[in-house]
């Protein structure tokens, strides 16, 4: 059976959301789209058990819980994915409030918390960080190399249909 | 002395006919007028002719108050009676005066072939106004006939701008992700437009070059029209209606989850009524 999806990728700026959406998806879609309105919208279709599922991601820019990303581009997800940068404890210092907030506009939303570019930093100080966070770290991926990546995409997948 | 009595008399009378010969003739004559008809009317005729003549021109201002008030009496009176004798004109020339309008009607048809648009709008018009038919009843009775130059038509879950169906008469790219980006345009203008104090206002209209996509947002879901040629409102109202008409006929459009099958469905049935 299809089934459709809207995925959101959210997440401080600089945290690598583009970077892990085009790693995702291959895109020939212009980018001018996320610099004017603040996102951009592509499709990935992925097989999950017996269902084809057709993700459409949401790469949103801007800071969540701030007003200058309109609240819409939110609503009807069905799909969260929090990507905060490993390198930047200011990427995960509101981490809490930010997930609270969109569970708050997305009740029945499945969310993964993402830790991005996890190249740059040893095991240790991953270790680190996710202990010190108020919420479940669900993933740590890199856009650059690729790690994790699919697999991010396909846990979310599976937790939707 | 009789006979001098007598005598007199006859003198007087010979005196009296001299003296009254002229005037006897007179009478003579005055009583053979009065006597005969045609005397009398040769006469007479000319005078009451004139008098008539007179009457006639100035009838209003001799009768006319007291006619005027006779004539009122009568119509309070009897205003059921005069109005079936003047109701046959009045139908004869409202008749006549359709006849008129229609055959005017059918000119301007004939002469805006090429703007089919215009030619129906004149047409609701004249059936409004002549025969007071409602303009909504026009419309739905008009549904059918109404064809815009639709070259695609998508109907979009709101929030989620996910597609639920489309009919599409162009090779367009991804339908998804057309309405995906189109619902993050259409929410990014909202947004910017939020505070401008033109409170509710949504998206109405996109257009680029001779392409436009016309959008109409219900409860859970819009759509978004992808057309050709120029609009003006009548006819923005009437492909309006045309959709108002399908989404009461489709509740499959108030799904809140859908699958492939439900898309499939509603892109049917889109093809069949806008196709
Ligand atoms: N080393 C490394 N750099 C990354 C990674 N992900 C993103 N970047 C870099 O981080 C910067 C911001 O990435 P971008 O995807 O634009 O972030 P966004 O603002 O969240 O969309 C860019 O220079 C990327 O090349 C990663 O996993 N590892
Ligand atoms: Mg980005």
């Amino acid at each position: 059976m299809d089934i459709s999806k809207k995925i959101i990728l959210t997440g401080s700026f600089g945290v690598g959301k583009t970077s892990l959406f085009s790693r995702f998806i291959y895109s020939d879609f212009d980018d001018r789209y996320l610099t004017t309105i603040g996102v951009k919208v592509d499709k990935k279709t992925i097989d999950i058990k017996e269902h084809k599922l057709n993700m459409m991601l949401w790469d949103i820019a801007g800071e969540v819980a701030q007003d200058k990303v309109p609240l819409s581009y939110f609503l009807g997800a069905h799909g969260i994915i929090y990507v905060f940068d490993l390198t930047r404890p200011m990427t995960y210092n509101n981490i809490g409030t930010d997930i609270e907030y969109l569970k708050d506009i997305l009740p029945e939303g499945v969310v993964k918390v993402v830790g991005n570019k996890k190249d740059l930093v040893t095991p240790e100080h991953i270790e680190k960080v996710i202990s010190s966070l108020p919420i479940m770290c669900d993933i740590t991926t890199s856009a650059k190399t690729g790690e994790n990546v699919e697999d991010l995409f396909k846990s979310m997948g599976e937790n939707l249909v | 002395m009789m006979d001098h009595q007598d005598n007199v008399n006859q003198q007087l009378a010979i005196i009296r006919d001299i003296l009254l010969h002229g005037d006897r003739e007179e009478i003579k004559k005055i009583k053979g007028i009065i006597d005969s008809r045609v005397e009398m009317e040769t006469r007479i005729q000319p005078i009451i002719d004139e008098n008539i003549s007179h009457i006639k021109k100035n009838f209003p201002e001799v009768f006319g108050k007291e006619v005027s008030l006779e004539v009122e009496k009568k119509i309070l009176l009897s205003n059921d009676l005069i109005l079936t004798a003047i109701s046959p004109l009045m139908g004869k020339m409202i008749k006549r005066y359709i006849t008129i309008q229609f055959q005017e009607l059918k000119e301007s048809i004939d002469r805006s072939v090429k703007n089919n648009f215009s030619a129906k709008r004149y047409y609701h018009l004249l059936l409004s106004r002549v025969f007071g038919i409602k303009s909504s009843e026009i419309i739905l009775s008009e549904l059918d006939a109404f064809k815009p130059d639709i070259k695609d038509i998508f109907v979009i879950q709101r929030n989620s701008g996910l597609l639920m169906g489309s009919y599409s008469t162009t090779e367009m790219g991804d339908s998804g992700i057309f309405g995906g980006m189109l619902t993050a345009i259409k929410s990014f203008g909202e947004d910017v437009f939020k505070n401008s104090g033109d409170d509710g206002h949504e998206l109405e209209m996109i257009e680029y070059n001779s392409f436009k996509i016309f959008m109409q947002s219900h409860h859970n879901y819009y759509f978004a029209v992808v057309l050709k040629g120029t609009y003006n409102s009548s006819e923005k109202d009437k492909l309006s209606n045309q959709l108002i008409a399908f989404a009461e006929k489709e509740k499959k459009l108030n799904l809140k989850d859908f699958t492939g099958d439900d898309v499939k469905y509603i892109s049917d049935q889109l093809g069949k009524f806008f196709a």
